[in-house]
């Protein structure tokens, strides 16, 4: 049961991120007030109703900041003139927010972080405490860049490595079933994903954009003050949390807007249709990639309708057709071995047994594992027969891919009882 | 406003508008997908764009840095040990090779249009208009929500 208005853009703090960093593209106080009264209610209302805490504190620092930028680069009477629109929509956001109990919710009768999970042991207070969480996951994903800082380990690798390089602690037991997509800031996720380099060029990308034009406020005239404290905002979310693809999006362009060029240029035509051409072959082989994508996401949710009514084969049979059309998705190719894995348990032959091994290993062929499914592959191989060599080898697979971790050791321990 | 040569950043509005209701759950996007499906054309019909619409392109040796980020990703997916698991991204996320090019293409493209005011306005009431939406999408499934929290209080 979710109790968290997750579903705008991912996660709820991923809803405040975004309005933060969209509340930007307002650029100045003053220039339209209709767009920023707007703006303003629709940055008070996404935050509020987002139960995120850090927004709703970052989002009234960002309000704070726009209006000590204002009066640094003007009078105090053009101040309150400029920003009053901005300030009396983000009032009327709340406002508008009052009967929805987001912002009561936001000052304490809310008490959870997360829906609870059937399938987990972690008890619903011990998710309350995300702060001793985020600094071992900062910990944990440190160690993980550091362990291959010059070119990471590719974008979303995360869970593949995560287990291998956290420390032992209870606290991040507690999520031990959950895939860790993210360390939490982004500095620490940038420099996993294309390690020192890629953090170098993204800071530097920061600097050339926001720190230049926040020097340049007072000489120049159209200054981007919400920008500026929109992207600030942001940041504070991203340096707490994960981002997602809406925030990334409009990050960079915001990003993109702040660092504007000075010379102008007209392509011309030779090399303009030579950009033509590759981007038509592009948006031709795009166009193609994305319906693909569409209709194996399409195929796979029908697969999960079907696994969800305990039809494990249809499933595995649909979960196989998506998998086909899109053969880079791991997750696919995983729950069709899950299905089969069902299947087994449900009918509880031998025959289905063999094949959900057969597929157990196929999946592993084509993508790397994760500690879960090995600890199934190495019980179903044990089940088919307790002396296969296969046991002790993924045993020591899974050992390797969660060695500091009690609980994923414990479970290790009873995959032969 | 509406002039051949702003077309790429009418675009690039238009996919900042669209983009966070794509992210919504009308789309019944359990998953990512219908992001990423929709962010690879629109990055390639940008490059296609800027040609043909002949706009006006304003560089700086500033934007460098913003433009080697896709670069210096695709750079870390080809010496990363996760080939297949890194090209799409994490299944539910989705922050993969494919959406760091393309959000980054989108983001050197603004860079390269934001100085002439035109555009920049355009670009940007297509951000107003997704924070709009987002908003208004929050607020109508809010009763949905409220019954969902009474149950556990």
């Amino acid at each position: 049961m979710n109790t968290r208005s997750t579903a705008m853009v991912g996660t709820a703090n991923d809803l405040a991120a975004f309005a933060l960093v969209a509340f930007g593209f307002l650029w100045r106080p003053g220039q339209n007030a209709r767009l920023e009264f707007a703006g303003g209610a629709a940055l008070s209302l996404a935050v509020l109703l987002s139960l995120s805490r850090a927004g709703a504190a970052l989002a009234v620092l960002t309000l704070v900041a726009i209006g000590v930028l204002a009066a640094l680069v003007s009078t105090p009477r053009t101040t309150f003139r400029q920003v009053r629109w901005l300030f009396l929509g983000a009032y009327v956001g709340a406002l508008i927010a009052l009967p929805t109990g987001a912002p009561a919710a936001l000052l304490g009768r809310y008490v959870e972080e997360r829906p609870p999970d059937s399938t987990s042991n972690v008890r619903q207070r011990d998710l309350e405490a995300s702060g001793g969480v985020r600094l071992e996951l900062w910990e944990a994903g440190m160690r993980t860049a550091l362990a291959r800082p010059a070119s990471g380990y590719g974008p979303d690798a995360l869970p593949f490595v995560y287990g291998r390089h956290r420390q032992e602690s209870e606290t991040l037991d507690l999520y031990y079933n959950y895939q860790v997509e993210s360390a939490h800031n982004i500095l620490i996720d940038l420099t996993i994903t294309g390690g020192f380099p890629l953090l170098t060029v993204v800071l530097a990308a920061i600097i050339s954009g926001v720190w230049i034009s926040f020097q340049s406020l007072p000489r120049r005239e159209i200054a981007p003050i919400i920008a500026l404290a929109s992207f600030g905002g942001f940041g504070g979310m991203a340096l707490l949390n994960p981002i997602s693809i809406p925030t990334l999006v409009y990050g960079l362009v915001l990003l993109g807007l702040l660092t504007t060029g000075n010379r102008t240029y007209i392509l011309n035509p030779r090399i303009a249709f030579s950009i033509s051409v590759v981007g038509f072959v592009v948006l031709v082989a795009s166009l193609v990639f994305s319906f693909a994508l569409v209709r194996a996401e399409s195929t796979a949710a029908e697969a999960r309708i079907a696994y969800l009514r305990g039809d494990y084969a249809r499933a595995m049979t649909l979960y196989h057709d998506a998998s086909e059309i899109m053969p880079f998705e791991r997750w696919y190719a995983v729950e069709e071995f899950a299905a089969a894995v069902g299947l087994a348990a449900k009918t509880n032959q031998p025959d289905a047994l063999a094949r959900a091994d057969a597929l157990g290993e196929t999946v592993h062929r084509r993508f790397h594992p994760l500690i879960a499914e090995v600890l199934t592959r190495a019980r179903i191989a044990y089940l088919r027969d307790p002396n296969d060599e296969r046991v002790e080898e993924l045993l020591n697979t899974a050992r390797s891919l969660q060695p500091s971790s009690p609980t994923w050791q414990q479970a290790i321990a009873e995959v032969r009882r | 406003m509406f002039t051949l040569d702003a077309a790429p950043a009418w675009l690039l509005a238009a996919v900042l508008a669209v983009l966070p209701w794509v992210a919504s759950t009308s789309l019944r996007d359990a998953i990512s997908a219908p992001k990423q499906a929709i962010l690879l054309p629109a990055a390639a019909m940008v490059v296609l764009l800027v040609p043909i619409s002949r706009a006006q392109l304003n560089a700086s040796p500033r934007q460098v840095p913003l433009a080697l980020i896709p670069v210096v990703v695709v750079v870390a997916f080809l010496l990363s040990p996760f080939h297949r698991e890194t090209l799409l991204g994490w299944y539910g996320v989705r922050l993969g090779m494919l959406t760091w090019v393309s959000a980054g293409v989108l983001g050197v493209a603004a860079a390269l249009l934001a100085a002439n005011p035109t555009y920049a306005r355009v670009i940007r009431l297509g951000g107003v208009s997704g924070l709009c939406i987002v908003a208004l999408l929050a607020l109508a499934r809010r009763p949905e929500r409220a019954q969902h929290s009474s149950s556990c209080e």
